[in-house]
């Protein structure tokens, strides 16, 4: 745990001095493993074979998302290849991916790809944690993926929280009729879900300048398992420093 | 803490700007004051008019006896006099402690002659060791000290064990007029208006208000504070001691930019404010009604133990109509009591009664005369599967609501049931009337619907489930 903050420390002190803001993915991911927080299987790879190989040893299928700074909605430039069954897949993927962003983003700092492990089944929600200029540090929860924007649907609490606190966020949103079991489907155990509540709960009020994180979607599945597939970490100095 | 005691209780009270002519705000205030009990109020105006009956002097230093509180009804434009006025005062007497500012014309215009003589006001009584209300508030009522320095032309003088403070003055006034309005009026013990909270703000009044002993529920309109982290530790810290609730304005995009405009206060985002009131135990009530509702049902009822209700309706269709709002609507859940129970009620109603079909609700049909009511709702209430009780009736032409009413009003007198609600619905109009008068006055809250009843049941069981958590979590180290 102490090597872990240590290195939390390094990841968001490193990208401070080159100014804050969003860290990439694979940093966000990072943070999110240092914070406890499960994050799907992948890697980052710099050239369509070490994709190739990291595909290979996480099983198929697999995702492919661009990595590199400047870039805010990767869907929207050709950046995320879902369901890539095959290595000649993965290949051709990364050529695509590559032209495309560099047709449309000519000035994005491109830094290679994430390549995942595809999630199937369960359930899209929306954990994270903000900084809130009246209320400061602060948890959220909602139903993930598109449903967030559409719904405007987030429960929020000033944290840090505890499990009580979690499990009433849950209960207040529509995603707890997901969770619970819709149309036959079995109830899906909620408690990894209130752990990484309180874990983000803890994250944002220890560390002042984590200004926002974010897993969206965060996928909760049955056996109780749970895994974040997109991570977002901003930094931000704060006016004391 | 700064002691506030001398805002609600002060010894003599001047009224600057006081006026002979009823329209004005500075005639109100001396009326109000004078209604509310108060004997040591001084008409203060240059021009030397009486006022109700009152000598008025020029000035605060002719003012021969203590003189606590300072009401400023003069406009903004008179800033400067007024602080000169305060100033000599205080260089002769030095007994000023506290000032309630009326006029607008200060922060919230956000125009640069607003801001400047607020801050030459504040500036000005920091240095005379004067605390502010306001400006552009309508100040406080207590009805146990007997003070009213508003000008709301009709204020609940009926003691009672509601506070509430407000970010507005109408709101203030809405609520104030409709309490005083009710036959009997709503049981007020202090009302404060922050106005622009340039120096005493919302968290003063509220931890003021949790040390008072008086008050034994409070209500707030927020339109927002800008500190929302010390809010949130002070309601904490208030709804451990007693329950809040809150009528939070700004919901929708275009209302926060309302709010944001009127106080000049940032009205953040709504979201976050309803995560926050729920995590600290405060009850947020979605309408006027419901803020009303809930308050007086907080302060006259019993705090339900948990969240089983039973229902006795005398109606089949308004006892439906209640069930579905209760189901849909709320975490309350329909009680299950105990098979001698049934029984009991059985032998204790009409033949054609449905008793538990569905569970925790008897429609005792109207049939059911005025005792059967009584009989029924006692029956029910001794179940320990029964944390609270509605009771519905729509009184008929051979049962007038009159004598529902001694029946019920006979029950309470007699009961011996542990303190558990009863909310009682007496529908509607002219007809029922007088029998809702009759258990207002013996003390039985009434509901005008039942949904209205059940919503304020409702924050009951959710306050209750949110102490017992703290108090399980304290147990638990």
């Amino acid at each position: 745990m102490q090597e872990d903050n240590v290195e939390l420390e390094h990841i968001m002190k490193s990208h401070l001095q080159r100014g804050g803001g969003p860290l990439d993915e694979f940093d966000s991911r990072r943070v999110f493993s240092r914070l406890g927080i499960p994050v799907v299987p992948g890697g980052r790879a710099d050239t369509a074979a070490e994709a190739e190989g990291l595909a290979r040893r996480l099983g198929f299928p697999v995702v492919l998302k661009i990595l590199g700074s400047g870039i805010s909605h990767k869907t929207d430039v050709g950046g995320v290849r879902l369901n890539i069954c095959c290595r000649q897949g993965v290949r051709s993927a990364y050529s695509d991916m590559m032209s495309a962003v560099n047709r449309q983003l000519p000035d994005a700092d491109i830094r290679g790809v994430s390549v995942q492990k595809q999630v199937v089944g369960g359930v899209e929600l929306i954990v994270g944690g903000l900084r809130d200029p009246q209320f400061g540090p602060v948890v959220t929860f909602g139903l993930g993926g598109i449903m967030t924007e559409s719904l405007q649907e987030i429960a929020f609490r000033l944290a840090p929280i505890d499990r009580s606190d979690a499990g009433d966020m849950l209960r207040e949103t529509a995603a707890w009729s997901l969770i619970r079991g819709y149309r036959g489907r079995e109830p899906l155990d909620p408690s990894p879900i209130c752990d990484v509540l309180v874990r983000l709960g803890d994250a944002v009020s220890r560390y002042r300048w984590l200004e926002e994180v974010e897993a969206n979607p965060f996928i909760l599945q049955p056996g109780a398992k749970a895994v974040a597939v997109d991570a977002l970490v901003v930094v931000r100095r704060t006016a004391a420093e | 803490m700064a002691e506030l005691r001398g805002l609600f209780d002060p010894a003599g009270c001047a009224v600057m700007g006081a006026s002979a002519d009823p329209a004005k705000a500075g005639y109100q205030i001396v009326a109000n004051m004078l209604q509310a009990g108060c004997e040591q109020v001084y008409p203060v105006n240059p021009r030397g008019q009486e006022v109700l009956g009152l000598k008025t002097q020029n000035s605060l230093s002719q003012i021969d006896d203590p003189v606590q509180m300072v009401v400023s009804a003069v406009p903004a434009h008179y800033t400067q006099a007024l602080i000169d006025d305060l100033r000599m005062r205080q260089r002769h007497r030095g007994d000023v402690r506290f000032l309630v500012v009326v006029a607008a014309g200060y922060a919230e215009t956000r125009e640069e002659d607003g801001l400047q003589r607020q801050q030459a006001l504040l500036q000005a009584c920091s240095s005379l060791d004067i605390r502010v209300l306001g400006p552009n508030c309508v100040g406080v009522v207590d009805n146990r000290s007997g003070i009213d320095t508003t000008f709301i032309s009709e204020v609940s003088r009926q003691e009672g064990g509601i506070s509430f403070v407000s970010q507005s003055g109408a709101m203030g006034a809405w609520l104030m007029q409709d309490w005083a309005s009710r036959r009997p009026p709503v049981g007020l013990s202090k009302f404060t208006s922050v106005g622009n909270m340039a120096d005493i703000d919302l968290v003063e009044i509220l931890d003021h208000l949790r040390e008072d002993d008086s008050t034994s529920v409070v209500g707030m309109y927020l339109e927002g504070y800008p500190q929302g982290r010390s809010l949130a530790e002070s309601l904490h810290r208030l709804a451990r001691r007693k329950p809040v609730v809150v009528l939070k304005v700004g919901r929708t995009d275009r209302g926060a930019r309302a709010a944001q405009s009127h106080t000049g206060s940032m009205a953040g985002q709504d979201r976050i404010y309803d995560g926050m009131l729920k995590q600290v135990g405060a009850r947020r009530a979605s309408s006027v009604e419901e803020l009303s509702d809930t308050l007086q049902a907080f302060d006259r009822l019993q705090l339900p133990e948990g969240n089983r209700v039973f229902l006795i309706t005398q109606a089949g269709g308004p006892g439906i109509y209640c069930t579905d709002e209760l189901e849909k609507n709320t975490s309350l859940c329909l009680a299950e009591v105990r098979e001698r129970t049934k029984d009991k009620l059985q032998r204790a109603l009409p033949p054609f009664a449905s008793i538990c079909n569905p569970e925790g609700h008897a429609d005792i049909t109207a049939a059911a005369s005025a005792a059967q009511h009584a009989r029924a709702l006692r029956v029910v209430l001794e179940d320990e599967g029964v944390d609270a009780a509605v009771l519905i009736t729509v009184p008929v032409l051979f049962m007038p609501a009159r004598e529902v009413a001694r029946e019920l009003i006979q029950l309470t007198e007699s009961c011996t049931a542990p303190g558990k609600p009863v909310l009682a619905v007496l529908l509607s109009g002219k007809p029922v009337q007088q029998g809702i008068r009759m258990l207002e006055t013996n003390g039985i809250l009434t509901f005008p619907t039942p949904d209205r009843a059940v919503r304020a049941l409702h924050h009951m069981a959710e306050y209750r489930k949110w102490l017992r958590k703290g108090e399980d979590q304290h147990a638990g180290g």
